[in-house]
């Protein structure tokens, strides 16, 4: 899947019209704490897409 | 024991238990750190985990979570309204709520070590306990994988686009990346601490209204295979327009004439003797090579494209989307003709089969995403199935003097990557495709349909009239009615015309539509058009979980609303003769 910055963009004004809830920023920090935890012994391989997939749009 | 025994051992086999599943599904414990005692504090995690067990054990099906009657049955309005209460808390806080750790708790001490194949009534109580943790994980996982709602947005539904949008940044340079800043395996998983090896966990937006399996139980999540199974990508909503406005499609089903050396017999052989063929596009693409000695150009598509859009917009409504049947372009030619339609049209979608020769011809189905004058989105969606032509078939669509009818012919594609790709258009829609043959064969795509219920399939095929009791109308009819999708097929009008005889009545049917609890229609071209415009009106409905869960009118369902034939005002030469 190849994503333009263009979108990028767009997924963050909707975003940002929607007001936080109030339990966003400590739900945030406490997921962000979870991964403060031990690595695993083996990492998830990389994904690897087809080659199309694989291609940036060009911009 | 004496020199005499004579016992022989016997091998006892072992049984799985609840803490070897909850330890499968989470390797290094519910929140990291190797333990497993405390409950995971992500709904999702702990939706793979009991949803792991409920799938194994079968738990899904006793009688007092499904059946109203049953003296011991769980699920009266108090349960729904606890379990909903407790689902909305954890949704709204950081930390897995009381009552859900009180739960696991109960789970890990006295029952970690129940067989999860136990049949008997003494495992009726973990077997409710892992249940309640199921309903309640899927509940705080209320609008997940879909733009918040300012109104009345989850911290849940929030982290989960707030880290789509992480992703998304990162993706925009190496389109391969994987993980946003809290959640590593997005798009493919909503997951932290399951190994997406294993399995994933994805949005879904259709509630099968049928059967009795583990889907039937969940509105919000979608248990799904690993991702060396099928490698599933979710794709949140960009478009916020509201839910009322009609979608309209055009379908344009090209190539309208295909001639028989569009199939190419290869040389190699499988070595029990089948054959093997390749399909060429450019043999359909440009009909008229002595008026058209330089070929047909992108834009020379896109204009004929942008021609009948004009036609349909002032005849009729703007144009959404237009799907192109399989194998319908080369897939640089399909890029081109994504970005002139970008740039000079109001399209927000073109989908279109096409052929890529990258990594040894690979069959695909292309979705263009346009906004603002640029592509914005794209993506190639892999045929899983080679076509299989046999001398039926040869016979049927008069291909005798280019392959030989007595051999098999497998089409010469490359069926690795096996990925599967939801999108939603608008804000509580999701669409899927399939090509061809994977509309028929149940691995690896179809596991997913079920689980997560696009609202709305499109299956590209290059294929016979779609006729309701062919086999496109048999199986658009059975994920019509489980999962609950609106499947629209749709073929070209060469293949059509191939498969008619010499003096039969022209067969038109160039697509099929069939919605949830409505009838098939198929779906003719008329003489003298080149396209069917459709317009798909839209509704949200109330559905209802296997133990009565509703989900307060959320679903998006399509319903064929008007179609009309598109004539093109001065058809191209290139296009060659239509039937």
């Amino acid at each position: 899947m190849a994503i333009s910055r263009q979108l990028t963009d767009l997924l963050e004004e909707n975003l940002s019209k929607v007001n936080a809830p109030h339990g966003y920023t400590a739900l945030r920090d406490k997921l962000m704490q979870s991964k403060i935890a031990p690595k695993p012994d083996s990492a998830a391989p990389a994904i690897k897409q087809s080659p199309e997939n694989s291609l940036k749009l060009d911009e | 024991m004496s020199n005499t025994d004579t016992s022989e051992s016997v091998y006892v086999p072992r049984s799985l238990t609840v803490r070897d599943v909850i330890k499968i599904v989470l390797p290094d414990g519910s929140r990291g750190g190797r333990r497993w005692d405390l409950v995971c504090e992500w709904p999702p995690d702990l939706f793979a985990a009991v949803a792991s067990i409920t799938e194994r054990s079968g738990l899904y099906s006793q009688q007092m979570f499904t059946s109203c009657w049953d003296t011991e049955f769980e699920c009266k309005d108090a349960w729904i309204a606890y379990v909903r209460r407790i689902g909305q808390k954890w949704a709204d806080t950081d930390s897995p709520p009381k009552e859900v750790q009180v739960l696991w708790r109960n789970l890990i001490r006295n029952y970690g070590r129940a067989s999860i194949d136990d049949p008997s009534p003494g495992a009726l109580p973990w077997k409710k306990i892992v249940f309640e943790l199921l309903v309640i994980a899927d509940e705080a996982c209320a609008g997940i994988g879909f733009l918040p709602d300012s109104a009345d947005a989850s911290a849940v539904q929030y982290a989960v686009y707030a880290d789509y949008v992480e992703w998304s940044r990162r993706s925009s340079i190496n389109p391969n990346h994987v993980g946003g800043i809290l959640l590593p395996h997005l798009p493919v998983s909503l997951c932290i601490h399951v190994p997406r090896g294993l399995l994933c966990v994805q949005p879904k937006t259709v509630t099968p209204a049928v059967g009795c399996t583990l889907r039937s139980l969940t509105h919000n999540l979608a248990l799904l295979p690993s991702v060396g199974n099928v490698r599933t990508s979710w794709f949140p909503p960009v478009d916020t327009r509201k839910h009322t406005e009609p979608f309209n499609i055009l379908v344009v089903p090209f190539p309208f004439s295909i001639p028989g050396r569009s199939f190419l017999p290869v040389v190699e052989k499988f070595p029990a003797g089948d054959r093997v063929f390749t399909l060429d596009p450019d043999k359909w693409m440009n009909r008229d090579p002595s008026g058209r000695p330089t070929g047909v150009s992108p834009r020379d598509f896109a204009d004929f494209l942008h021609g009948l859009i004009k036609v349909a917009a002032s005849e009729l409504e703007p144009v959404h989307a237009i799907v192109l049947p399989e194998t319908a372009l080369r897939l640089e030619f399909a890029n081109e003709v994504a970005e002139i339609l970008a740039a000079d049209t109001k399209l927000d979608m073109l989908l279109a089969g096409v052929l890529s020769d990258h990594d040894g011809s690979r069959n695909l189905a292309a979705m263009y995403l346009l906004r603002n004058k640029r592509v914005s989105q794209r993506w190639f969606q892999s045929k899983h199935h080679r076509w299989c032509l046999d001398g039926g078939q040869i016979r049927r669509y008069h291909l005798g003097h280019v392959l030989d009818p007595h051999s098999k012919w497998w089409e010469r594609i490359n069926v690795s990557d096996r990925a599967c790709y939801i999108a939603s258009f608008r804000s509580y829609a999701t669409l899927s495709v399939l090509v061809c043959e994977d509309l028929a064969r149940y691995d690896p795509v179809l596991t997913v349909m079920n689980a997560i219920g696009p609202n709305l399939v499109v299956a590209l095929l290059m294929d016979g009239p779609q006729l309701e009791q062919r086999w496109p109308g048999r199986y658009a009819t059975v994920l019509a009615e489980d999962p609950g999708s609106a499947v629209l097929t749709v073929t070209s009008l060469g293949m059509v015309d191939r498969s008619r005889n010499p003096g039969d009545a022209e067969n038109r049917e160039i697509a099929l539509w069939k919605e949830p609890n409505g009838a098939a229609r198929m779906l003719k071209l008329p003489k003298g058009n080149h396209g069917l415009l459709l317009t798909l009106t839209n509704r949200l409905v109330e559905q209802f979980t296997l133990d009565g869960r509703g989900d307060g009118e959320m679903t998006m369902q399509f319903a064929l609303g008007a179609a009309h034939g598109i004539a093109h005002p001065d058809p191209p030469t290139w296009l060659g003769r239509i039937p």
